[in-house]
């Protein structure tokens, strides 16, 4: 009885620390990635307040990047190769079904594609990573919200498998 | 009076009476011991220092590494967990539970920080699943309906919170159901006779309803509802009281989505809504249900069916192409005689069975379709204070009536039974 119970304990100090422990692994070896982004700033009710980022990789035109998606397509699984093209931040390069061989310089994250746009010659997808909510100390989403037109950076560490955790928020 | 005081006291007077010895008294008290309560104070205080160490370490995250954080949660909550388990061990039954309780929503508060830390949010709902299962284990070990009421809270709460994000879409559904099913309908099925079971029923089909809405425009609600009667009809004896739970679940149900589409029916079929796999799903099923009812020789309850039926008729008969319908009577209608059909089936089954619940839900059921019928066919066109007025008067004739009716009726079918 006690032993099942210590058992049981231990469970959940188990299941704690790895959810913990993914994160703080990902933190500590993965790839820096910089992107640019905007803020805006609602609140959840077990999670407190927190800051909606919009990246430009949240919404990308097929047009410019390479890709071997073949709509429609809705909630996959995709990977967006990320690349910088002579600015401080990443820009997306391709996007991909399957997990893309990467050169020299590139980075890959794994998102959430959630729609496929696809009206005639201009083709667009909505992913997400998730990494669009910054979690802020109670009131104080608003400052970051209402600071200004200059663009926000934001930090990322990237895991080997392209899962990706938001470590600063900057610019 | 608590009962081991009742049951010493009339002891002593056995007694003095002489019915039994000293001795005998002596074994009578010794085999009821008295049980350490706990007051409701003490358990309060235990929640109220939970919530304090929580807001604490809450207010002055910020200065805290992560490390610190994450110590401080896993230290209260192994203490507060050994705390509540050695209460437990030594009787202090209540105060033990709220320690428990604390530790479980610290535990699920854990996780909600770490997503914090690391700024989360590809998958809200694994922190609610994670947690259910440290509170549904903890439940089996203690064998403890507080518990088990903690854990279907928590994945009400999951299901509340996913609605309308997408980790509530397509299979990602069929999560929560398993989790439901390997968690606590075993347990359930233990205390099938207890309240918690009737708030479980409740609780799984306001999920599933959540999620029928989701599918299509509306019709499919019915489906976990009659799936609900046609269970509780081919469940086996031994299930009771399982089979009237759900029954009578899916009575205030059904009458509930029978209002709804008295009043907004017109909606739903202007809409285009017209859902005909849906509808033949329903019938469907119908048919199975009265194939079971009369294998078990319970046709009578063929009328259950009745307030199931005029939507998915109405869509399959009178659907256009062009979503526009043209039946011949309005569902509101065909809607409300269906309720009073059903209502009149409940009470001459209840009489023949000399059933006294189906005779109450039946007489309860007459009245609340009229009290609609009259809302539903005098609200436009009169006078609203002449609204009410009549309607009042109407309403506390009939209940009058209904109430001496029902009163014969019952005593009539207990008469019977003896």
């Amino acid at each position: 009885m006690k032993k099942r119970f210590a058992l049981l304990v231990l469970l959940q100090v188990v299941l704690l620390l790895s959810v913990a422990g993914k994160y703080y692994w990902i933190v500590a070896t993965g790839q820096t990635v910089t992107l640019k982004t905007a803020p805006i700033d609602p609140r959840d009710l077990f999670y407190g307040d927190y800051v909606q980022l919009g990246f430009d990789v949240n919404r990308l035109d097929l047009a410019n990047i390479r890709h071997d998606l073949v709509g429609p397509l809705h909630d996959e699984q995709v990977y967006v190769v990320l690349e910088k093209r002579g600015n401080a931040w990443h820009e997306a390069v391709g996007v991909f079904r399957s997990k893309p061989e990467l050169t020299e310089g590139q980075a890959m994250l794994r998102g959430h594609l959630h729609y496929y746009n696809g009206d005639g010659w201009r083709q667009t997808v909505r992913i997400e990573y998730g990494i669009e909510r910054y979690y802020v100390p109670e009131k104080t989403g608003r400052d970051i919200e209402q600071a200004g037109e200059q663009p926000w950076f934001a930090e990322l560490r990237v895991s080997s498998s392209g899962e990706a955790v938001l470590s600063r928020l900057y610019r | 009076m608590d009962k081991r005081k009742w049951l010493l006291s009339e002891a002593e007077r056995w007694k003095e009476e002489g019915i039994i010895t000293v001795e005998q008294y002596q074994q009578i008290a010794d085999r009821y011991p008295p049980v350490r309560r706990a007051g409701t104070l003490p358990v309060m205080g235990g929640i109220l220092l939970g919530l304090g160490v929580l807001t604490f370490i809450a207010s002055n995250w910020d200065g805290m590494s992560h490390m610190t954080r994450l110590v401080l949660i896993l230290a209260s909550m192994i203490v507060v967990y050994l705390v509540g388990d050695h209460l437990k061990q030594t009787d202090r039954e209540r105060l033990g539970m709220a320690f428990l309780v604390v530790g479980v929503a610290i535990y699920g508060a854990g996780f909600f920080l770490i997503g914090q830390m690391y700024h989360l949010s590809a998958n809200p709902l694994t922190a609610f699943y994670l947690w259910y299962a440290g509170a549904v284990t903890l439940a089996w070990h203690y064998r403890s309906q507080t518990l088990a009421f903690v854990s279907l809270l928590i994945l009400s709460a999951a299901t509340l919170y996913g609605v309308g994000t997408d980790s509530r879409e397509g299979e990602a559904k069929l999560i929560l159901y398993v989790l439901y099913a390997a968690g606590l309908l075993p347990l359930l099925w233990e205390w099938r006779k207890g309240w918690l079971s009737a708030v479980f029923w409740v609780v799984l089909l306001g999920t599933a309803v959540l999620d029928a809405i989701d599918y299509t425009n509306g019709l499919l609600v019915q489906l976990p509802i009659f799936t609900y009667l046609l269970v509780s009809l081919l469940l086996p004896k031994q299930a009771e009281p399982i089979q009237s739970q759900l029954r009578i679940v899916s009575y205030m149900s059904v009458t509930l989505f029978a209002v709804f589409v008295i009043f907004f029916g017109d909606f739903a079929l202007k809409q285009g809504a017209a859902d005909t796999s849906g509808a033949a799903a329903v019938l469907f099923a119908a048919a199975l249900f009265l194939v079971a009812a009369c294998r078990k020789g319970m046709l009578s309850q063929a009328t259950d069916l009745l307030p199931h039926l005029p939507l998915p008729l109405y869509y399959l008969l009178f659907a256009g192409q062009d979503g526009s319908m043209q039946p011949p009577i309005g569902l509101d209608v065909a809607m409300i005689l269906a309720l009073y059909t059903f209502a009149i089936g409940m009470v001459l089954s209840g009489e023949k069975w000399h059933d006294v619940t189906r005779l109450n839900t039946g007489a309860v059921l007459f009245g609340v379709t009229s009290f609609v019928a009259y809302v539903n066919f005098a609200w436009d066109f009169m006078d609203k204070s002449l609204f009410f007025l009549i309607g009042g008067a109407l309403l506390l004739l009939l209940s009058f009536i209904l109430e001496r009716q029902r009163r014969r009726w019952v005593e009539q079918a207990r008469r019977e039974r003896r």
